[in-house]
């Protein structure tokens, strides 16, 4: 996705919505809650998401994809889940817990793909593992209209403190040669990331990563982010915009367009 | 000729592999230099205001009679070394050009550095090129010195000694031309360094041609295997008949451009040269350092030049690969100081799921295995909870510094006994309450304890996590491995806390439920009294839906204020002014507090905060002090746990023992 392409029509910072919070918040089933979130969508003319599936939100964020014909783009894969079942069923067993949730069509197709890669497979290597659980993930999202796969900034924050390119590589081939979409990397790292895939060659479509005036989640430091910024070609999705409410969304946006951002993230329901 | 710190030394070369090595150490000695490079290779080298980069080639004698303007000493490293097809115009011709000039600006000495290939029975074109270079040289007229290092090691990226290193990596096998038994001395780069401006400053090595080799004497075999055993990796060897290996670099040199093997490559590991650097080592005074060590050193230089610091190392291990595991060994990679120098799991299988996520360090079956094949300065043990007691007594005896993560052990009377050793030990000791190095526990800490709000009446902590919403399994789940269920393993988090802001309670008075597990308690409500006066209360689940992030709050009155600390925020209300707050609400955000230099690994779950406390213990490590979550603070915390226990079984409150 180039930068030209994610400006509004004014040129302006577009705005799209974060949702991985809302299940956290009690009253997200309710029917009042959902038409406050699209409320909200509204108000701000948001039309696309960030996403990472829970069970529990899937019937909140297909009505919000439905009544307002909002993009929902996956972040994956859900570690928190698969950790979570892992503690039970192994890390074997909760692969193939994913896996057997499938449509028989998804399972076929996912099975064919990674025949190549059965002895990575059987020698459990953790990147052939993590893009086996974002093929496993994506299914879900198809209804959804995606045009950003985002790689979660745990699993991209744990293969860049390691130098573990390869990850991030075949991360960005498989969605965008695989599925047609734009590979996104999320990071809390963004100085230490930029710097290091100029130096690998590896260059996702986007990278979501906390942008603010007051610098925070900015790591190294924002002076670093910043620089790092001005340096990179790759285009920079803001996240973290607001902080947490201590932000108002003009100052937000005017410090976006300064630094050439075209696109920023909000949490909503927040 | 004494060289002299002012003279400029000029060196052809500059980018490659001993050329960088060797503008380092003549900088750190405070000498003027001249890098003449290909203007590609210019940003390979540091920026210093006592380094002149010069760009251009051997063969432009313009450019080169430029750059050795002013300059008062030569070392001579650019050479072709894969048979390229100008390998004679480069290395021949080169040395011609380099000489014309020398002898245009009135430099007489120049330090040549050629290879051993010069020595084979049969060369190839390096070796040829090379040697023709040394007799262009040598009958210059010009006070010249010849090295013949043997295989150099060191941060290499694309030398021998780089290919080697990535096959090891890399290869489930390992291709060797030849039996393996063909004889060299690695030196490591350093040592080259030393034996050149050794030479620059003594004149008796005039016209001399030295062999440069290090102590050990290996064979191609021992070399891979020395390598192996630096890296944390065995691999398998496949010996290349040296007539298939000779016959495949004539095709490849056909072929491509650049062969990843060239027929030099073959002849140079295929014939013995019997280096003998004992004339080097008498005349110039260098003593190389052996294999084992310089690999070492080698890895420890590669930290530095990617994290900074100076100094000695830390090198720390990681025992137990779950997931706390490769929480620490990963942010290991990020600290400066430290060297991660290996893994412990009794699972051999997550050997190889380690090194695919890039934890490319020797993995050990035992803890003990790992304490008797290494020197470890530091273990981060992260074991479950029943393995702690051993493996902390096994490291203190072994004199290594301890990290263990929380819970301590199974039992505060442990506990106690492991915080009474270490002590005796007088080595540093950590247990993983990460929230303690959290910026806004630690502030609010601060306030508590400073005497901002006053005298203190009353606080309320809770915890809430889904973590545990139905039956599950493992040993978390057994309470004779884990020593309880979300006492022990989760609200230890909180009652740590507890004990870090406020003391030991004098009573504690609690009850548990089970709500999804049969054997162990996954709610409790706490009522804690305080020798002061203060009471306060703990609530605690992971049982609670909708909260896939582990959320803890601390609330805390006193007579002049109270606060509140939930996620990124501190509420603070004050009726009397103090810590340079006045009266009134004040917000104190995680981004009004200092954040930089940190690496995130996922903020949700405390991330910063597990930077900040693994790079603490490292400090502490290096510098001998006590870190926050010492385990007699760990130990305390227990004690309160230990009576949550008892006074929930008992039905009445209990003071902690």
């Amino acid at each position: 996705m180039s930068r030209a392409e994610s400006r509004g029509a004014r040129g302006d910072v577009e705005i799209l919505a974060w949702l991985p919070q809302i299940q956290q918040d009690p009253d997200f089933p309710s029917p009042a809650r959902q038409a406050s979130y699209a409320g909200e969508l509204r108000q701000h003319g948001i039309r696309a998401a960030f996403w990472m599936h829970e069970p529990a939100a899937d019937g909140t964020v297909a009505a919000l994809h439905e009544r307002l014909g909002l993009a929902v783009n996956p972040v994956v894969p859900n570690m928190r889940a698969y950790l979570r079942d892992a503690s039970d069923y192994g890390v074997v067993g909760a692969v193939f817990r994913r896996f057997r949730r499938l449509r028989l069509a998804d399972q076929v197709r996912i099975a064919l793909h990674n025949v190549r890669r059965a002895p990575q497979v059987l020698a459990r290597d953790f990147s052939t593992g993590v893009l086996a659980m974002v093929e496993m993930e994506l299914p879900r999202f198809r209804r959804l209209a995606p045009a950003c796969v985002v790689l979660n900034a745990s699993v991209t924050d744990f293969a860049l403190i390691l130098d573990n390119h390869r990850l991030l590589r075949d991360f960005a081939r498989l969605v965008s040669r695989t599925h047609g979409l734009t590979a996104a990397l999320g990071t809390y790292n963004y100085g230490v990331l930029a710097e290091r895939l100029a130096a690998w060659g590896v260059r996702p479509g986007a990278i979501v990563a906390p942008f603010n005036p007051r610098g925070y989640l900015m790591n190294p430091s924002p002076e670093d982010c910043e620089r790092a910024l001005k340096e990179s070609d790759v285009e920079v999705i803001a996240s973290h915009i607001e902080v947490d409410g201590l932000i108002g969304r003009q100052e937000a946006l005017d410090y976006l367009r300064g630094l050439g951002i075209h696109r920023g993230i909000v949490e909503l329901g927040r | 000729m004494t060289l002299e710190k002012t003279d400029l030394v000029l060196l052809t070369g500059a980018a490659g592999f001993i050329g960088r090595d060797l503008v380092a150490y003549l900088l750190e000695r405070g000498h003027r230099v001249t890098a003449f490079v290909r203007p590609a290779r210019a940003r390979d080298l540091p920026t210093s205001d006592r380094l002149v980069i010069a760009t251009g080639d051997l063969r432009d004698r313009d450019a080169l009679a430029l750059a050795l303007a002013g300059v008062r000493a030569v070392a001579h490293l650019a050479a072709r070394k894969s048979d390229e097809p100008d390998s004679v115009e480069v290395n021949v011709g080169g040395a011609e050009a380099l000489v014309e000039a020398c002898r245009a600006h009135g430099i007489r000495r120049l330090v040549n550095v050629s290879t051993q290939s010069v020595k084979l029975p049969r060369r190839g074109a390096y070796g040829e090129t090379k040697l023709e270079a040394e007799r262009v040289l040598h009958r210059s007229g010009l006070d010249v010195t010849t090295l013949r290092p043997s295989v150099v090691y060191g941060p290499d990226v694309a030398g021998v000694f780089a290919r080697m290193r990535h096959f090891m990596t890399r290869l489930p096998v390992v291709p060797v031309i030849g039996d393996g038994q063909w004889r060299s001395r690695p030196i490591h780069v350093r040592d080259v360094s030393r034996a050149v401006v050794a030479c620059l400053e003594n004149d008796a090595t005039i016209g001399e041609i030295y062999d440069l080799g290090g102590p050990d004497e290996v064979s191609m075999d021992e070399l891979l295997d020395a390598i192996g055993a630096a890296l944390g990796v065995r691999r398998r060897k496949l010996h290349i008949p040296a007539s298939a290996g000779l016959a495949a670099a004539h095709v490849l040199a056909r072929i491509t451009e650049r062969p990843p093997v060239t027929v030099s490559n073959v002849l140079g590991s295929t014939q013995d040269t019997h280096c003998d650097p004992t004339r080097a080592i008498r005349a110039l005074g260098v003593a190389p350092v052996g294999l084992a060590e310089g690999l070492e050193g080698m890895l420890d230089d590669e930290v530095r030049a990617r994290l900074g610091g100076s100094g000695p190392l830390l090198k720390a291990a990681v025992v137990g690969l779950g997931k706390m595991g490769l929480f620490h060994a990963a942010l290991l990679h990020r600290i400066p100081n430290v060297r991660f120098v290996g893994t412990v799991d009794s699972n051999p299988s997550l050997r190889d799921t380690a090194w695919s996520m890039g934890l490319r360090v020797p993995f050990f079956r035992s803890l003990d295995a790992l304490l008797a094949a290494r020197r470890v300065d530091a273990v981060l043990i992260c074991t479950p909870t029943f393995a702690h007691y051993a493996a902390v007594r096994a490291c203190f005896a072994r004199g290594a510094h301890v990290f263990v993560e929380k819970p301590l052990t199974e039992s505060a009377a442990r506990s106690q006994e492991l915080a009474t050793l270490a002590d005796q030990a007088g080595l540093v000791h950590a247990v993983g309450y990460h929230l303690a190095y959290s910026p806004v526990f630690e502030r609010a800490r601060a306030i508590v304890t400073d005497g901002v709000l006053g005298t203190l009446r009353s606080f309320r902590a809770a915890m809430q996590h889904a973590e545990v919403l139905g039956p599950k399994k493992g040993w978390m789940f057994d309470p004779s491995r884990s020593g309880g269920g979300l006492v022990r393993n989760t609200a230890s988090h909180l009652i740590f806390l507890l004990e870090w802001f406020f003391g030991s309670p004098a009573r504690v008075d609690a009850k548990t439920t089970r709500v999804h597990s049969p054997s162990i308690e996954d709610t409790v409500s706490a009522t804690l009294e305080y020798p002061s006066g203060l009471v306060g209360t703990v609530d605690a689940s992971w049982s609670v839906p909708g909260k896939p992030i582990m959320e803890v709050g601390i609330e805390a009155s006193g007579d002049r204020g109270s606060l509140a600390v939930k996620g990124a925020d501190l509420w603070l209300d004050l009726r009397a002014p103090g810590d340079g707050f006045g009266v009134g609400r004040h917000r104190i955000h995680a981004s009004d507090l200092p954040q930089e230099g940190v690496y995130d690994l996922a903020p949700d779950a405390g991330g910063a905060a597990y930077y900040r406390q693994d790079h603490g213990f490292v400090q502490a490590c290096r510098e001998g002090h006590r870190p926050r979550t010492a385990f007699d603070v760990a130990a305390r915390a227990e004690r309160v746990i230990d009576a949550i226990y008892a006074s929930a079984a008992r039905g009445t409150s209990v003071s902690p023992a």
